[in-house]
């Protein structure tokens, strides 16, 4: 009798997980929170959904000159995945922007082998957060190297940044990142001054750089790094489509490591300085790790 | 010879299925007359019962031990127990450590090298010189 409840809530609502009320266990499950509004959300949830965005905003946020999905080709102008991912705090989403958004296509390969990829057993996942990659497959427990303020033991979170997934016999990969932005002495350019040109004196001439004929999303054909990138902006890794998988953690809660003393002095000097150390560590547990079918990532919408 | 099921017993695995807090009951001790409870009294007075409400999975035991130190004592799902003194404590600095012994395991404190741990078989599987690129001199 209860599953009959249950598949008639999940054919009425059209949601991915059927409604909260049936599922006790899942009362803080807030993986797809593209509805989020602030004045939706009742008060008990609405603490859980934004801790929840906080996270998925640091451990998934994607930017937009850095994203190059795998071998495929892509509008760059889509942002169809990053809209129903990244939690709706900061950007105003609405129900009709996920079904509205234009799907990009799959690469030939993609579409070939994806079935054979996901018809096999098990399967890895090269998860990063912040950047830092995980090999994991389900069931397996991740102590992160820092601790998340904001994650209360039992939050899910959806990892979106991979870089590899496989199984036994197929691996995909995300393709090769954008080559690497010389810095502008390398390519500047000798140029001998004509009115001068007798007493040799030389100036040198930036490269000109292509602002005003290309647009933006057309920053990996400048040969020429601007003046100053941000460290977090130097983009090693590319990371696969976020359609293609669905990748779920739980925060399972907070360990930390046995105190450290770490004595500081120097030769000849008696005085001994002790440093106390005890770090605190976020404990996840790798809920689940899917590859979706070609169907259900060519159909666009719901990512769940 | 018509199939037989295997006998096996499933896996444990607390957050794949459901998610269930390891820390099943806190006791929380405190004093009338020493001057070191009265950070925790002023907890036991104000901040317990929101934290109570939040956490009902928690069972939460308030007793008072005369003459001691106050102290908060958590037991978990393995058996372990872990014990804070909170001597001298404010309100805010006591909820803190309700808050750790809510988020830890009852496992032992220890340096973990490796930040995953699985017990799954490998998915590749392991190496052997049959099966793959074939060494040739």
């Amino acid at each position: 009798m209860l599953s009959l409840n249950l598949k008639r809530a999940l054919l009425e609502s059209r949601l991915p997980v059927p409604p909260t009320f049936l599922l006790p266990w899942a009362a803080s499950l807030t993986t797809v929170s593209h509805t989020t509004g602030a004045g939706n959300v009742p008060p008990p949830l609405l603490n859980t959904v934004q801790q929840v965005s906080a996270e998925e905003q640091a451990a998934g946020s994607v930017t937009r000159k850095a994203q190059t999905p795998k071998p495929k080709r892509v509008d760059p102008t889509t942002t169809l995945a990053r809209s129903a991912t990244v939690a709706g705090t900061e950007r105003p989403t609405t129900p009709s922007t996920l079904f509205s958004s234009p799907v990009a296509p799959l690469s030939e390969s993609v579409r070939d082998l994806l079935p054979l990829l996901q018809a096999q057993g098990s399967h890895y996942i090269t998860a990063h957060i912040h950047d830092r990659p995980y090999l994991i497959t389900q069931g397996d427990t991740v102590r992160l190297p820092f601790f998340m303020k904001d994650a209360e033991p039992g939050d899910v979170l959806r990892l979106n940044k991979a870089t590899n997934i496989g199984s036994r016999d197929y691996t995909l990969k995300a393709s090769a990142p954008a080559p690497k932005l010389k810095s502008a002495t390398t390519t500047t350019r000798m140029v001998l001054d004509p009115t001068t040109g007798s007493l040799e004196s030389h100036s040198r001439v930036m490269p000109a750089t292509s602002l005003d004929s290309n647009t933006a999303g057309a920053s990996a054909a400048m040969a020429v790094a601007p003046h100053f990138i941000p460290h977090i902006a130097k983009g090693k890794v590319s990371y696969l489509d976020e359609r293609l998988f669905v990748c779920r953690a739980v925060v399972m809660g907070m360990e930390s490591e046995p105190m450290r003393m770490k004595e500081k002095t120097k030769r000849r000097n008696r005085k001994i300085k002790t440093v106390r150390s005890k770090h605190r560590y976020t404990v996840l547990k790798i809920k689940e790790v899917r590859i979706r079918g070609v169907e259900e990532i060519e159909g666009g919408g719901e990512l769940a | 010879m018509p199939l037989q099921a295997l006998r096996t017993v499933a896996k444990p695995q607390n957050g794949v299925g459901a998610f269930i807090l390891q820390c099943k009951r806190i006791d929380l001790h405190y004093c009338d007359w020493a001057g070191s409870s009265k950070g925790m009294n002023d907890f036991l007075r104000t901040t317990l019962p929101a934290f109570a409400k939040q956490n009902p999975s928690i069972e939460l035991s308030v007793s008072p031990r005369p003459g001691r130190h106050p102290v908060i004592k958590g037991l978990y799902i393995n058996g372990r127990q872990k014990a804070i003194c909170v001597r001298n404590m404010e309100s805010g600095e006591i909820l803190r450590k309700v808050e750790l012994l809510k988020a830890a395991s009852g496992e032992r404190l220890r340096r973990e090298r490796r930040p995953v741990k699985s017990a799954n078989e490998s998915v590749r599987g392991v190496w052997d010189p049959f099966h793959g690129h074939k060494y040739r001199i």
